[in-house]
């Protein structure tokens, strides 16, 4: 129960052990309550009085399998506000075996440093001076870390937008097999990072040292009957492993909330060309991997590794998010080239939705035609150029809105929404309009219970309900980001015994009773501190609205707008 | 009557030879429901999530008619 301070002003590290406030807690809880108690709310969040930190969940290396996630938190360049942005790979779970339960990075070096912050398999942290690696895309970075340090670290880094420190970019993190292809994507902690003048965090894969349990046999049982549920649902245990998170292409096209050429329309013609199944068939032929484990500790393997023609490798993984921001919403159903945009945005260390919402936006401004893949392919180059227009890019679409002064931007505090069109799934508008986050669907994915077809009980075009369905979505994914299972892991809620199977694993770790109270505790608390941050950087509830497009423009095929009313809106958190 | 089918997700595999590129093309009894194709083709109901008939969601009680594109969904979860 660690906490390494890496001060970049002045170059110190101190280790503590984690303080008593934050005991028990980890991932967005940590994070999140970390930022609000120590960053000044109005502070400019490029500069040095904002604090990036880094945090397993709760449960990162415990015998608790999809637990290898990582919250990053930070004051957001690019909603004002705050942040977690999550992630998967293997950092989490190699903090965590080192008994680390954060990082944070304070400070500032001076413009133009670059430094390296190696964990050594001990848990020592030291900063080494990293001019030899600046500019550098992350794939090259990543090589020649490994190069230098070996390959049994995880490393987690920014590309050459976190360097222009702009407000789209990501914090990339490598998988299973050293690509740095999972994305800490929202909200431009990139951009925070590379302010801080850190360029990558090389963590020791070798730590054994993980916070000791309290009933370690306690744990493990429960554990062990939540796994079985995850293998055994259909959903995690055959689709995902099969078709990744792509397999919603069909599903959410076919519903008529797939936001397609900036959002038009809720249908795309060519789906079919873009989907899971799609992906998968051509992935099979060419001889890439379905089936993919990208994660530490995972058991559901829903990544993939996508390849050309030739059966050289492109990216991994393909996702549905990404699918959509680089498929659908900018018109485009060429398959290879969301796999070369899904690389470029690694590469580069950009987030795929904000990037491909951006293009999205330029084209619906006329700068370019819809379904112009080279040229999507060209914009995002140009970010990586640091053109005037790449940097424009680079911030996002509010950024991209603003310089063609068109007002089709489909972002909520300066984030853009995901898949998922609020006016045909209501309760998604909740979702996106209220989250301390800006917009963002795994803050409060209601889609199933919109949909009767999926066990829903809500008229997916009435606002009736939808306030209460966000509110306790929201609630209850504070917390499971907190303790840090896998989004799709959440399968394993169906185990005999249900959500007391993870009530039990947080007591038999921490020692303390832990019930369904304590878990709404967990997630208010998260909820709590990041309003608490927001209001003090001067978020309103006016700022829990959406775009007017939404309002106003009736979506095809369902021609339905947003009809959940602005005091709906503000009932969302009456705390 | 016959009606075009298609499986999505990981339900193509309920059909020996099942190519998701065509889809299936299935003669039915006339007044047969969305769950009576489904028992023909022999995919389990509790695999199904979702169905739409030309692009209508339906219930699986809804009776099909002629030419109709059925497609059917296995259950989702998101984020």
């Amino acid at each position: 129960m660690k906490l390494i301070k890496v001060d970049m002003t002045a170059k110190t590290i101190r280790v503590e052990d984690l303080p008593a406030a934050y005991k028990g807690l980890g991932g967005r809880a940590l994070t999140s309550g970390y930022i609000n108690d120590h960053v000044p709310a109005t502070s400019d969040a490029l500069g040095p009085e904002n604090i990036l930190i880094f945090a397993p969940g709760y449960f990162s290396a415990t015998p608790l399998v999809n637990t290898s996630r990582l919250s990053v938190g930070a004051k957001s360049p690019l909603t004002g506000g705050i942040k977690e942005s999550n992630v998967g790979g293997t950092v989490a779970a190699a903090l965590g075996n080192l008994g680390i339960s954060a990082i944070v990075v304070e400070g500032q070096a001076p413009e133009g440093e670059t430094w390296l912050l190696k964990i050594e398999p001990d848990g020592q942290a030291v900063l080494i001076e990293g001019q030899a690696y600046r500019d550098m895309r992350t794939y090259a970075l990543v090589e020649k870390l490994v190069d230098e340090f070996g390959a049994k670290n995880s490393v987690t880094c920014i590309g050459p937008a976190g360097e222009q420190q702009l407000s789209a970019a990501s914090i990339q993190t490598t998988d299973m097999d050293g690509h740095p292809c999972r994305a800490a994507g929202r909200g431009g902690l990139g951009a925070v990072m590379g302010a801080k003048g850190l360029k990558a965090l090389i963590v020791s894969r070798a730590g054994k040292n993980a916070d000791p349990m309290a009933d370690a046999e306690a744990f493990k049982a429960a554990a062990k009957a939540y796994a079985k549920a995850v293998k055994a649902d259909e959903f995690s245990g055959e689709i995902l492993p099969a078709l990744g998170s792509a397999c919603l292409v069909e599903a959410i096209n076919e519903v008529g909330a797939f936001p397609t050429r900036n959002a038009r329309e809720g249908q795309f013609e060519h789906a079919d060309q873009i989907s899971g199944e799609t992906m998968a068939r051509i992935i099979r032929e060419r001889g890439g991997k379905t089936t993919h484990k990208g994660c530490a500790q995972c058991i559901i393997d829903c990544s993939n590794e996508y390849v050309d023609k030739e059966g050289k490798y492109v990216t991994s993984s393909l996702e549905y998010e990404t699918i959509w921001s680089m498929g659908g919403m900018i018109g485009n159903g060429d398959l290879d080239a969301i796999a070369r945009l899904d690389f470029l945005c690694d590469d580069i260390g950009l987030d795929t939705i904000s990037t491909g919402v951006a293009i999205g936006v330029a084209m619906d401004a006329g700068y370019k035609s819809f379904g112009d893949a080279q040229a999507a392919i060209a914009m995002v180059e140009e970010v990586a150029a640091g053109t005037d227009f790449g940097k424009i890019i680079g911030h996002g679409p509010a950024a991209v809105g603003k310089h063609f002064n068109h007002d089709r931007v489909p972002v909520m505090k300066g984030q853009s929404m995901a898949a998922y069109d609020p006016r045909a799934i209501q309760g998604m508008a909740v979702t996106y309009a209220t989250s301390p986050m800006g917009g963002d669907h795994t803050a409060g994915w209601v889609v199933d219970q919109n949909l009767e077809a999926f066990g829903g009980t809500l008229d997916r075009f009435s606002a009736e309900g939808q306030v209460e369905a966000s509110r306790n979505t929201q609630i209850h994914m504070a917390a499971v980001d907190s303790v840090g299972i896998c989004d799709f892991a959440q399968s394993g809620l169906a185990a005999p015994g249900g959500i007391e199977n993870v009530y039990q694993m947080v007591a038999a770790k921490s020692g303390q009773p832990f019930g369904e109270e304590d878990w709404q505790a967990l997630g208010l608390r998260v909820l709590k501190a990041e309003r608490a941050f927001n209001r003090r950087a001067g978020f309103t509830p006016a700022d829990d609205r959406l775009p007017r497009m939404f309002y106003e423009e009736p979506l095809p095929p369902h021609n339905k707008v947003v009809v959940i009313s602005d005091a709906e809106m503000e009932a969302t958190f009456d705390f | 009557m016959q009606v075009q089918v298609k499986l999505y997700g990981t339900l193509g595999k309920w059909v020996a030879g099942y190519d998701h590129r065509t889809g299936l093309a299935v003669n039915v009894d006339e007044g047969a429901t969305v769950a009576d194709l489904m028992a023909q083709l022999g995919v389990p109901l509790d695999k199904i999530g979702m169905v739409s008939l030309d692009g209508r969601l339906v219930g699986k009680a809804t009776a099909l008619r002629s030419g109709v594109l059925v497609k059917v969904f296995h259950p989702i979860f998101g984020g």
